[in-house]
């Protein structure tokens, strides 16, 4: 081994010559032909493609019932789609130490050849938890960031922060009081000579503002495919909005227990164009359209 | 030789357990027997003509010797005893209608009642014409402030099965109703008709507040066989 002392000193302008202490990359080249490394990789690339495939399956699941059929929805899938794809690769890594070390890569050693004594201390490895921190914080950065712009955009979707008079909208909303109570749901249109009805009616790409309260327990209005959830309260209104963009006729849900019949409280979401909203307010004794 | 008795002892208890768990559900989940509607031969309808068929109904404010009640399958003697205080509905709350047929339900009224919580409930909602007679008077709806129970059928969840809605207000007796011999009132006869669709699953439940705690929906409002069932329609 070369040392400092037995190596000439360069001229100042001849370039350093070359020491023996190999170079980051032919470290990170050295570690990768070890083969526990490339078998570890390959089964996380093996993992992180099936989670990418489930990624699809899981969206594909959601939109069965007809869905997303609001922007608030596409949002919401939009960001577990995205959170899935961009987590997938450090959980399938985990996932591969995991399998790796349970189908025994480590190899193993028969109880007749237990060491008698102990072994040498493990020591840290100084690169290795700087890079797991480093990839972890970006990660969790990442998906913080994501997150809370995702919820300011849904929020304002559905008027959680500001009062449906208030809305950028050129469209008046659809005005609908819910109303909860064990074991159904019924919508009255205020501004339709106070009509009501056990299916909810809406016209397509109208902003819809919803004041939801209950008559008992608590529940919770969910329209499924609309991506808005908001508790149902006795004695208190909450409010929620979305914009249905879809024609169809989709899900709303009780999303809180609420006794012996809560798995059928439920009912139908029914967007329709403009005219046929209008057709349906007059045939149910309504005194004014939208 | 202990270890494996001691592993054997707890597969046995977990055994015992699961089993044990399995009986109640099953027996607290057993609906009562069903109550089939009777032909009635074909109606004439907006629809052109059409099967018909006939249901009657009661509902009764308590148990008593000619009117045991429900069973309660699995229970301590303190619930059999308090769920002889509670109305229901007989002889069964699992009801099966024929589809796409007109279908006639006459329902005898004994029970007293008082405010209901949602007023649209104080309509006959989804009936023919959204009618229902009293006493074979024609009504579209009574005072909310003197309904006694709803008959009120909706869809199961997750199903494919087309949306059905039918709910009707039941009047209630007096409060001082003098009793008959069979120590109930003479009844409320409330008629009304409905379409049924094709074969499905619902789901039906009164919307009046006539149980114990929970906002008066416990007792016989959470338990199967009282105020709640289920409807086939085949």
């Amino acid at each position: 081994m070369s040392t400092t002392e037995e190596r000439p000193i360069p001229a100042a302008d001849e370039p350093e010559s070359p020491t023996n202490r190999p170079g980051s990359m032919h470290l990170v080249k050295e570690w990768l032909q070890r083969p526990y490394v490339r078998r570890i990789l390959w089964i996380t690339v093996a993992i992180t493609a099936v989670i990418i495939a489930l990624s699809f399956v899981m969206v594909a699941f959601m939109n069965q019932s007809g869905g997303p059929a609001s922007s608030i929805m596409d949002e919401i899938e939009k960001t577990m789609f995205v959170l899935t794809i961009a987590c997938a690769p450090l959980m399938a890594a985990t996932l591969a130490v995991l399998t790796y070390s349970w189908w025994g890569g480590w190899g193993s050693v028969a109880a007749t050849d237990a060491p008698t004594e102990d072994g040498p201390g493990i020591k840290t490895n100084g690169v290795a938890v700087v890079t797991w921190i480093t990839i972890c914080s970006l990660l969790a950065g990442f998906l913080v960031v994501w997150g809370l712009v995702e919820l300011a955009t849904i929020t304002s979707s559905s008027y959680g922060s500001v009062p449906a008079n208030q809305q950028p909208n050129s469209v008046k909303p659809v005005d609908v009081n819910v109303t909860a109570q064990q074991w159904l749901w019924s919508f009255e249109y205020p501004d339709s000579g106070k009509i009501t009805s056990s299916v909810l009616v809406l016209p397509v790409n109208v902003p819809a503002y919803f004041n939801v309260t209950s008559l008992d327990v608590v529940h919770s209005f969910w329209v499924v495919e609309e991506g808005v959830k908001i508790d149902a309260n006795p004695g208190a209104i909450t409010n929620t909005g979305f914009t249905p963009t879809k024609l169809g006729t989709f899900n709303v849900r009780c999303a809180e227990l609420c006794g012996l019949h809560h798995a059928y409280m439920e009912t139908q979401v029914k967007v329709v164009t403009q005219e046929q909203f209008n057709s349906w307010i007059r045939e149910q004794g309504g005194n004014k359209t939208s | 030789m202990k270890r494996a008795l001691f592993a054997f002892l707890t597969v046995l208890i977990g055994v015992a357990v699961v089993a044990a768990t399995a009986l109640f559900v099953s027996r607290n989940g057993a609906e009562p027997p069903t109550l089939a509607a009777t032909p009635a031969g074909t109606a004439q309808t907006a629809s052109g003509e059409v099967k018909h068929a006939t249901l009657e109904l009661s509902v009764f404010p308590n148990a008593s010797a000619s009117q045991p009640g429900p069973d309660i399958p699995t229970s301590t003697t303190t619930m059999v005893a308090n769920a002889q205080q509670w109305p229901f509905y007989s002889p069964s709350t699992s009801i099966q209608l024929p589809a796409n047929a007109l279908v006639t339900v006459t329902i005898h009224q004994y029970d007293t009642g008082g405010q209901i919580y949602n007023n649209w409930f104080a309509q006959p909602t989804g009936t023919i014409d959204n009618k229902m007679t009293v006493d074979g008077k024609e009504v579209t709806s009574i005072p909310p402030a003197n309904v006694a129970h709803t008959f009120t059928i909706h869809q199961y969840p997750e199903s494919n099965e087309p949306a059905w809605y039918v709910s009707v207000p039941l009047p209630a007796q007096a409060d001082n109703a003098a009793n008959e011999a069979n120590g109930y009132p003479k009844p409320i006869d409330v008629t009304f008709s409905f379409m049924t669709g094709a074969p499905g699953n619902y789901v039906w439940n009164c919307e009046f507040p006539c149980g114990t705690g929970y906002v008066q929906f416990g007792g016989p409002m959470s338990q199967r066989g009282f105020m709640s069932g289920t409807v086939t329609v085949v």
